[in-house]
């Protein structure tokens, strides 16, 4: 078995059953051993929701009306409150964006992360003391053992997220989650976590999930990106493919609509218009509304075009493509 | 059709029965609630085979019917009368505190906590010993014991407000306290205020009864339901029904004002107001 | 009429904050001058807790500083008492990060917009232009704020603080909540609407990428000081003190053929007590000698930029 996470034709709605509103409609995604998946979008596109449904994380009102996730051999929709248990903290390790809200601000990081490990791996938190100092050590946290005391709050913003990252790897998962992970620090404290993932990810067979909407972040870390807007994913393939030779006019335009790091002041590429909101999806392909090579076959719904290593969903020939214009 | 909010209409409509009565009770009642009718003393509700009228008469005959919704006049114009006066004063100290914060606000903030920490049906009684016990002035010392709620309340919604960008916005294009205040602040202030009022009613009515019961509240001859409820303690065992009406009104009364706060707390925050700032 | 728009002079915000029963204060904005003419966008980058959001609304006159001048086009506003000072809001004007905190959420758009006008006493009929100018569709007037997307409420926020006609438009992250897609937009509908009207624009930003394409200078700061500040094309292009280029370096690659191996940043910033001997960087400074942490480093100048540095 070659994947860790496989994502088939998920649709996920929202709202009542009378009136529902659907927020991803038929989203497939794999990510291989080993391999570490960036799943970008702005908002509207389903991004998150797709990943936090598939964990069953999204909240009482949203529900998978179609599709399978598996998880290594196990098959997360529709699957009991004792299987996610286990899946979560144990094959599964979650990062989310804010580091406050996701830490427990009346307990010590040390008892946390042990806490983690005696969820699945059961004994005593004092008896995991060792690994809670040798994890901690891992995710470049300096003075382990005193900074194991500590309380969230007496912890930087970038301290916080290594201690949650640890959390999201005490019990070595298969597979780690990360929802905006660098999003809410400072560009130098990004810089610093960003190594701590990108080291995590590189060592063993562990894969990952980032979902982002900072294409920076996907250019250092990811091996593979997917595309989402308007509840589906529209582009799919190796990174240096999807930087260098787009083939999604919106993937096109979004890579070009980037600031670069260059001196002299000048206008940006940008892409008229905005993503539409869940409910308001136009018929047939969803960006023709703002694509500069939209033509009225793009009225009905665009086939899905393969290419060696990816796909694209697109009425466009998948011959050779624009560069992107910087 | 959408089901009407029962829990808002309920104590709206039995509030304002029971405020309509009482302020009609003359038009209503032909007896006199002061007359006395020293043949009919005591005696029970026709309902009950006795000889009383609707609600029955008390110790000096008169009628309890008349003297209920004669009490209902005092008890609730005090308790309204006052609730209104701690609002209005509580929120101009607390729009004091909340917008020109600093040395004013702690002031403010600090003389509420001590004003807490004293006993205030004590207060109240010393107070009635020396000013007396007209009903203005029981008015305005009961003001005096519900202020510190709505200011508490107005300098936290202020304080918040006063940090949020588009009045800052407001500022920077040169607007005058007096616009950010009453164009920003008050609009989203008074909606809360409303809340604590509803409250405050109930509590006051409390207090007033309290008062009366005790003897230094509204004097008798003029009925209230405090010294209703008082008269009758002695006849508990032989003529009840003269402790149970009033006292019906007052849990009916103070039930519908928390009832009526709850709900009205409910609607704020469904439109998005601040519902913390009252817990 | 001086083309200087804004002229602040050491400025100086300290906070006093009770640690463990002893008062001790607290250096937000240390000893800043800084300059920005008509026409012209001066950036100020930096990371949370470097002061930059309070210089900027002590710069547009909407926060107190303790000691220090502002100007604005040559006017000293910074002594002015209230009554005085709201005839000069006018010039100039501040567009907020979050749109909709930006927007009071009871009214219409055409009555936000007229709002400036209506408090200085002006006529309000100029307000529906006020949307052509940033490209939205005048129908937009008549609906409330939480039925327009972000990128809509920014240009409104925009429209605002054009209402005016400020010299002097101080911008708190502007883009920063807004969808990437949408950023680009409304940093060129900036740069339009600055070449048409000429105010010059104080912009406060924590991405340098962004800031590289719209700035034409830039001042760095850190824990309250500006560190290094010139002609934007010059920081860009060679960095020189060691705080800006761990900031440069830290910028995530623009593509993966471009992922290249970090300086390490060290540690965490200090937390900036007022009284603190020496340069606040040291503790984190790759360069650090003995002299940075006696000494507070001057600006000087090099090649047409500032840096306060002791070893630039």
């Amino acid at each position: 078995m070659s994947h860790t996470l496989v994502i088939d034709d998920l649709w996920i709605e929202a709202g009542t059953p009378e009136r529902p509103q659907v927020l991803v409609r038929g989203a497939s995604l794999t990510v291989p051993r080993g391999g570490v998946v960036g799943l970008v979008g702005e908002s509207g596109s389903g991004k998150t929701v797709t990943c936090m449904s598939s964990l069953g994380l999204a909240g009482s009102g949203v529900r998978i009306t179609r599709g399978s996730v598996r998880l290594l051999d196990t098959e997360l929709v529709g699957a009991d409150a004792a299987t996610m248990s286990r899946v979560r903290g144990g094959v599964v390790g979650t990062v989310f964006q804010d580091p406050l809200s996701s830490l427990n601000p009346l307990q010590r990081i040390g008892t946390q992360i042990a806490e983690a490990i005696v969820l699945h791996r059961g004994g005593r938190a004092a008896q995991h003391r060792a690994r809670v100092v040798e994890l901690l050590a891992s995710v470049g946290v300096p003075g382990p053992e005193q900074r194991m005391r500590a309380y969230p709050h007496e912890l930087s913003g970038g301290l916080r997220q290594r201690v949650a990252i640890a959390i999201a790897l005490a019990n070595e998962p298969a597979l780690l989650v990360a929802d905006e992970p660098t999003t809410a620090l400072d560009v130098t404290v990004q810089a610093q976590v960003l190594e701590v993932i990108r080291a995590a990810t590189r060592s063993q067979e562990r894969s990952a999930l980032i979902v982002t909407h900072d294409f920076g972040l996907v250019a250092e870390i990811a091996d593979r990106v997917a595309v989402m807007y308007a509840g589906q994913i529209v582009e799919e393939g190796p990174v240096d493919e999807i930087f260098d030779s787009p083939r999604h006019p919106y993937t096109r335009g979004l890579l070009a609509s980037r600031p670069t790091l260059e001196p002299g002041r000048r206008r940006l590429a940008a892409m008229p218009g905005r993503p539409p909101a869940p409910g308001q999806w136009p018929d047939g392909c969803s960006f023709a509304a703002r694509c500069a090579s939209a033509t009225p076959q793009c009225g009905e719904a665009p086939p899905v075009r393969t290419t060696p290593n990816g796909w694209s969903r697109c009425w466009l020939p998948a011959g050779p493509t624009l560069e992107v214009v910087r | 059709m959408r089901t009407p909010d029962l829990r808002f209409w309920t104590p709206v409509t039995v509030l304002a029965v029971v405020v309509t009565a009482c302020l009609l009770g003359p038009a209503l009642v032909d007896a006199d609630p002061i007359a006395q009718d020293l043949g009919n003393r005591l005696e029970a509700p026709t309902w009950l085979g006795g000889n009383g009228g609707l609600l029955g008469t008390d110790s000096f005959g008169r009628d309890l019917l008349a003297r209920t919704l004669a009490g209902g006049r005092v008890s609730l114009a005090v308790g309204f009368g006052a609730a209104t006066g701690a609002v209005v004063l509580g929120v101009l100290l607390g729009l004091l505190a909340g917008y020109r914060g600093g040395r004013l606000d702690r002031a403010i903030m600090t003389g509420a906590d001590i004003w807490l920490a004293f006993p205030f049906l004590v207060l109240a009684l010393a107070a009635v010993a020396v000013v007396g016990s007209d009903i203005p002035v029981l008015i305005a010392l009961l003001t005096l014991g519900g202020w510190v709620l709505p200011t508490r309340v107005t300098r936290t919604v202020v304080h918040r407000l006063r940090g949020e960008d588009y009045v800052v916005a407001a500022t920077g294009a040169g607007a005058s306290d007096r616009y950010v205040v009453l164009k920003h602040l008050l609009p989203q202030v008074l909606p809360v205020t409303l809340v604590v009022w509803s409250f405050t009613v109930g509590t006051l009515v409390v207090i007033e009864s309290s008062l009366s019961f005790l003897g230094l509240g509204v004097r008798p001859p003029t009925p209230s339901w405090g010294n209703l409820i008082s008269d009758g303690t002695v006849y508990l065992e032989t003529a009840w029904w003269i402790i149970a009406w009033p006292s019906i009104m007052i849990a009916l009364t103070v039930l519908c004002a928390n009832t009526l706060g709850t709900a009205l707390r409910r609607r704020l925050s469904g439109a998005g107001l601040d519902p913390e700032v009252l817990s | 009429m001086s083309s200087t728009v804004l002229e602040v002079r050491n400025a100086r915000k300290t906070y006093d904050v009770t640690r463990s029963r002893r008062t001790e204060r607290l250096v937000a904005v240390d000893d800043v001058t800084l300059r920005v003419e008509a026409g012209e966008t001066v950036a100020l980058v930096g990371e949370s807790g470097c002061g930059k959001s309070t210089f900027a609304r002590a710069a547009a006159m909407l926060a107190p500083l303790d000691e220090g001048e502002v100007r604005w086009s040559g006017e000293l506003v910074s002594g002015l008492r209230r009554r005085q000072l709201r005839t000069h809001r006018p010039h100039t004007q501040l567009v907020f990060q979050d749109p909709a905190a930006a927007l009071s959420p009871r009214m219409r758009i055409e009555e936000i917009l007229a709002e400036p006008l209506h408090i200085q006493g002006r006529g309000v009929e100029g307000a529906a232009d006020l949307l052509d100018a940033v490209g939205l569709d005048r129908s937009l007037g008549r609906r409330l704020p939480r039925e327009l997307s972000g990128g809509q409420r920014q240009r409104v926020v925009i429209a605002r603080a054009l209402a005016l006609q400020p010299r002097l438009l101080v911008l708190d992250e502007p883009v920063a909540s807004l969808d990437v897609s949408v950023q680009a937009q409304v940093l060129n509908l900036l740069s339009d609407l600055q070449a048409e009207r000429g105010f010059g624009a104080l912009l406060i930003a924590h991405d340098l990428a962004v800031v590289s394409s719209v700035a034409d200078r830039i001042g760095v700061m850190y824990l309250g000081r500006i560190v290094e500040e010139g002609p934007a094309e010059e920081i860009i292009a060679n960095p020189r003190h060691p705080y800006t280029r761990m900031l440069v370096s830290a910028v995530p690659a623009f593509s993966p053929s471009e992922r290249r191996d970090r300086v390490p940043v060290a540690g965490d910033p200090v937390t900036p007590w007022a009284g603190l001997p020496g340069c606040t960087f040291a503790s984190r400074c790759p360069a650090v000698t003995s002299l940075c942490h006696d000494r507070v480093p001057e600006p000087r100048p090099h090649a047409g930029v500032r840096v306060a540095c002791h070893h630039a």
